[in-house]
């Protein structure tokens, strides 16, 4: 070894380290970051994405793949706690706890951008080209932050029709039957329900999600927005206290300071009766899952059902596809019929829980976060104008096919439904149809904080290790510190007459 | 007459200034900022406000702290054991056999699963654990023991051994070599010595080859105690804390706090405990094995 | 009888290192059998020996390794040039403070990455440097090079004075003494040094996970991790995936083993 050569390799590689690790966010382009999950419309999504940089030169997108909701959690958390302006601009919001963020005012309000002419539509003003009814499902005191119902998708059952013929069994018509079932099931050797429950996807509390809409839909009256509160829309003064209807309070506003109020005052607990019973339910339920279904992820409960070791799946319209899919690349003499069945409702009720509604909605739902700067903001909407404008959105989905990737659900989109196979169409059109579940009427719902403190509770819950009592009594007291802490950090006076300023 | 000093040695102090540069960029700025923000509420970059020792206080009562540091106590003195006495008992083994050639080879060959990435070897322990299609549970059923299976991740009762297991037999190769090499330096008069006295294979190890390797085993047992308290990644990957409390450790939950809360002030304090519980283990352990014999 | 205890000790050597390289034996088998096979008969042997899972996966992981292969790479080589620079310095210059600065360096070996974890990450973020290898190298050159000073130094104060003596008398310069002199001697420690800190930063997992984002950026252990949160576990491929992933150790380690082992075991490490 010469001298020589040892400054030539150093200079090398400090040429190298320059020109190969310069970062790459140097260009004066504006850049916009759309930051979704894997597998689901990821190529036609990046080759919309180029479409439009050819249209528009001086703007960079950037399709920001990660790889579950969780994931997005903590790059969106993280992004925007160290630096509002490098962080996404549009969110996958699924789990991010689209209300907090909406409430800490992370999230951009489109209203006004609804009203406005979509260019890439033939100037049709760009609400006429959404379904008016899931506008209204997501919206929150009639302020629009996350629109494109681009799909439709629900959670069900999903079924192995072979195995249930073989026991001469068929989908279940009421909690009580299902119950029944698994415990048949379960005495010829099978799992009855295979169902992922990690820190990454939790599909068990789904369930417990459903049963405790049945719950709190009781307190409906006390939580509406009256007429004269702040957030009060005309659809309240038609909603007829029905609990067996599952669209009552589909379209209604709920105010929050209502809510907060009735469980401060102990209007509302979560140790009354009618929880107690709706958890015992839940708990009875998990008892019938896979062994050791905390550390079963989403593959290991889908390997489950595809090799028939389980005769029930718990997931929702998204694996559709790749169930056909997986099963099709099976050998004839493994292959199995199938269907799907939503969760059935009680039917023995003692404290009258009604019928338990679907947790779906229109998928796909993207944010666009507020990073106050309108003009950039003009930019970013007017991507997703061009994205969800009827021609893109068709061939979102049918290039999404064409790749051999999945769709999540029923397309929403004009248009974009008869882009579907009509195999995959009559699949996807057995989800819903079972309403939807209210959940602003859960005072911790999208609350992160609350729910990691009562995650391990929840775990032993379902494991058997403490009962409906101790749970909820564990629950309520999150619930009282959670709506303290709101009640601080959202500046609500308790009022619901009046909006109260965040401070 | 020192500034001269200083100043004829300024080619020296120019060739270790990268060094410095980057460990007071990535080392000291981000320490010291720990330990500044640990007593602070820091929620958004820019902004952290003053609190005294309001996170630690909050510490004190956060079952995630206390059933983690109970958690860490047991990963940590498992560790402390997985790292000492397999290797160490490899290396006699190996030590035992009278041919070099085959010693060389040995030891070669116990090096070599560290060939494969720790995230791999995670990764294939998931895999083995997994309560429906796992290699241990298939295993146990072909085996006719039906009831000895377990949800081993999934239960609280056997989540944090599970995952104590993991690695079994647990001969670490970076141990076994500095064990080897301690055995190696041990003077052939001391062990001739032994021989003549009539000290057997056992009394040789207890009585000559742990007190000689005492340097290497303080050494073995720092890195331990270093690695295993911020080594939450298995934790993450395999159970992510649950079931309940029973595998969370402080590290995984001051890595929640930052990524799923943005505490970042809490989540420092974190950290600042456990820097502090490091410090003093280490210190503790070194001052504890501190040996004569030790030059 | 000391056969007979001899083979006892072969027995227990042989066990052991069967059940240590058991995960890796099992990942290579595993590799060669087909997603349907595993999972309808995991324990059959592998009825036709199927390499097609090694094309797939090679798609998937080939980027995600080379990008932890160029991470450890460059941070290995810088590592090795600061650990010998610095040593050098610290072990054959005389100057005020050098002990003082030492122990300034050295100190930092026993800071633990938890406490930087946090507050790096927003240094890093709040540099622009987060999802760029910049942000993975640097800490790392920072952190790595600490042990490789500590080492270095020890070594090169063995080294007799007059080796340098006469060097400087035939007129090499301080870099030629460095390059001609320093680094070939210091081959074996160096080595481990390089060893320890490519098989550290080629299995970082944390920070990977909290500073790249960008899936064209990912390390690998980031890569099949999330690999492993899919949908739909392809378990043929991705065992292939792991497989090829441990390629770049499997290389690093015969390539450095014979110096490593060397290195540990001359080299007099302790505490």
């Amino acid at each position: 070894m010469t001298l020589s050569t040892h400054k030539f390799v150093f200079y090398a590689l400090a040429i190298y380290w320059i020109l190969c690790l310069h970062p790459t966010s140097s260009s004066a382009k504006d850049r916009v970051i759309f930051s979704t999950v894997r597998g689901f419309y990821n190529t036609a999504l990046a080759e919309l994405a180029h479409q439009y940089m050819d249209l528009h030169p001086e703007v960079e997108i950037e399709i920001n793949i990660q790889p579950d909701n969780f994931s997005i959690l903590r790059y969106y958390t993280a992004q925007m706690a160290a630096d509002r302006r490098t962080a996404p601009d549009i969110v996958h919001g699924n789990l991010i706890g689209i209300e907090e963020n909406f409430h800490q005012g992370n999230f951009l309000a489109i209203n006004e951008y609804l009203e406005r002419p979509n260019p890439y539509a033939d100037g049709a003003i760009w609400r006429t080209l959404f379904d008016e009814t899931f506008l209204k499902v997501f919206a929150v005191n009639g302020i629009y932050y996350c629109v494109l119902p681009l799909d439709y998708l629900d959670v069900a059952v999903y079924y192995n029709r072979d195995i249930f013929a073989r026991l001469g069994l068929s989908p279940p018509q009421s909690w009580e039957e299902w119950l029944e079932h698994c415990v048949f099931i379960e005495s010829q050797g099978l799992i009855a329900i295979s169902i992922a429950a990690t820190m990454q996807a939790n599909v068990s509390e789904w369930f417990s999600t459903m049963l405790e809409d049945a719950a709190l839909r009781h307190f409906v009256p006390l939580v509406i927005a009256h007429p004269g509160d702040w957030n009060w829309v005309e659809d309240n003064a038609s909603y007829v206290h029905d609990l067996d209807d599952r669209y009552a309070d589909q379209m209604i506003t709920i105010n929050p300071e209502r809510l907060a109020s009735a469980f401060l005052e102990g209007k509302i607990s979560y140790e009354m009766p009618v929880f107690v019973e709706a958890y015992s339910a839940f708990q009875t339920l998990t008892r019938h899952y896979e062994l050791g279904h905390l550390g079963t992820d989403q593959a290991g409960a889908y390997n489950l059902f595809l090799t028939q070791k389980a005769a029930m799946w718990m997931i929702g319209s998204w694996r559709v596809g790749s169930l056909m899919k997986d099963l099709a690349d099976l050998p004839e003499e493994l292959r199995f019929d199938w269907s799907v069945f939503p969760a059935p409702s009680i039917k023995q009720s003692t404290q009258g829980l009604g019928p338990l509604r679907g947790l779906g909605g229109a998928g796909h739902q993207m944010c666009i976060v507020d990073k106050k700067d309108p003009a950039h903001h003009d930019r970013v909407v007017d991507f997703m104008m061009y994205l969800y404008a009827p021609a893109q959105s068709a061939y979102l989905i049918r290039r999404t096919l064409e790749m051999g990737e999945f769709i999540q659900g029923a397309p929403l989109i004009k248009g974009a439904r008869e882009q579907l196979p009509t195999d995959i169409r009559d699949r996807l059109d057995q989800f819903g149809g079972q309403g939807y579940c209210k959940q602003e009427l859960s005072p911790i719902r999208g609350d992160n904080q609350t729910n990691a403190y009562l995650r391990p509770w929840t775990q032993l819950f379902s494991l058997g290790r403490i009962s409906p009592d101790e749970y909820l009594a564990r629950k309520q007291v999150l619930v009282l510190q959670t709506l303290h802490r709101q009640v601080r950090e959202r500046g609500y006076d308790l009022d619901p007459t009046t909006e109260d300023p965040v401070p | 007459m020192k500034w001269r000093k200083i100043a004829q040695a300024r080619r020296s102090y120019l060739l270790i200034a990268p060094s410095f540069a980057l460990v007071a960029a990535f080392l000291y700025y981000p320490a010291l900022s720990g330990i500044y923000h640990a007593f602070t509420r820091w929620q958004t970059v820019g902004v952290s406000i003053w609190v005294g020792i309001d996170n630690f206080v909050a510490m004190a009562s956060d079952p995630f702290i206390r059933h983690g540091i109970t958690n860490q106590l047991m990963l940590s003195l498992a560790d402390f054991a997985k790292a000492l006495i397999p290797p160490f008992i490899v290396a006699e083994l190996i030590y035992a056999l009278p041919r070099e050639r085959e010693r060389y080879w040995m030891r070669t060959f116990f090096v070599l699963p560290m060939v494969a990435p720790m995230m791999v070897i995670i990764l294939m322990w998931y895999f083995i654990y997994d309560a429906n299609m796992g290699l241990l549970n298939q295993t146990l059923g072909a085996l006719g023991l039906d009831s000895w299976r377990q949800a081993w991740l999934g239960d609280p009762d056997f989540a944090l051994g599970s995952i104590i297991a993991i690695g079994f037999p647990w001969v670490g190769a970076l141990a076994l070599l500095i064990f080897m090499a301690g055995l190696n330096n041990i003077p052939g008069e001391i062990l001739d010595a032994a021989r003549i006295d009539g000290a057997g294979p056992l009394r040789r190890v207890f009585h000559i080859d742990i007190p000689m390797l005492v340097p290497q085993i303080r050494l073995v047992v720092v890195l331990a105690l270093i690695a295993g308290i911020q080594d939450f990644g298995r934790i993450l990957v395999m159970t992510g804390g649950g079931p309940g409390y029973a595998t969370y450790v402080p590290a995984l939950w001051m890595y929640e706090q930052t990524f799923q809360l943005a505490h970042f002030g809490y989540a420092c304090a974190i950290g600042l405990m456990l820097f502090a519980i490091i410090l003093s283990g280490s210190t503790l352990v070194l001052r504890l094995m501190k040996s004569d014999m030790d030059t | 009888m000391r056969d007979y205890r001899l083979s006892l000790v072969r027995l227990a050597l042989y066990g052991l290192l069967a059940l240590s390289l058991l995960p890796v034996v099992m990942m290579i088998l595993l590799s060669l059998k087909s997603n349907v096979e595993i999972i309808t008969d995991f324990w059959s042997w592998p009825n036709s020996i199927r390499w097609d899972n090694y094309p797939a996966a090679f798609a998937t992981v080939a980027g995600s390794t080379l990008n932890s292969l160029f991470v450890s790479l460059v941070s290995c080589a810088g590592i090795l040039l600061l650990s010998s620079l610095t040593g050098f310095v610290f072990a054959r210059h005389e100057f005020p403070g050098k002990e003082l600065l030492f122990s300034l360096l050295i100190a930092l070996i026993m800071l633990p990455q938890v406490l930087l974890l946090v507050p790096l990450f927003i240094e890093i973020k709040s540099m622009g440097l987060d999802n760029s290898y910049w942000a993975l190298i640097l800490p790392y050159l920072s952190g790595g090079q600490l042990i490789g000073i500590l080492l270095c130094r020890g070594f090169f104060s063995t080294i007799p004075r007059e080796f340098f003596e006469s060097a400087r008398i035939d007129g090499a310069s301080e870099f030629q003494i460095y390059g001609r002199i320093v680094l070939p001697l210091s081959l074996p420690i160096l080595t481990t040094v390089a060893i320890i800190n490519f098989h550290a930063i080629y299995n970082d997992f944390i920070w990977p996970l909290m500073v790249i984002q960008h899936q064209d950026l990912k390390t690998f252990a980031v890569a099949i991790f999330d690999l492993s949160t899919v949908y739909r576990f392809e378990y043929g491929l991705t065992f292939a995936a792991y497989v090829i992933g441990s390629l770049p150790l499997v290389i690093a380690l015969l390539a450095g083993m014979k110096y490593f082992i060397r290195g540990i075991t001359e080299g007099g490490l302790k505490a």
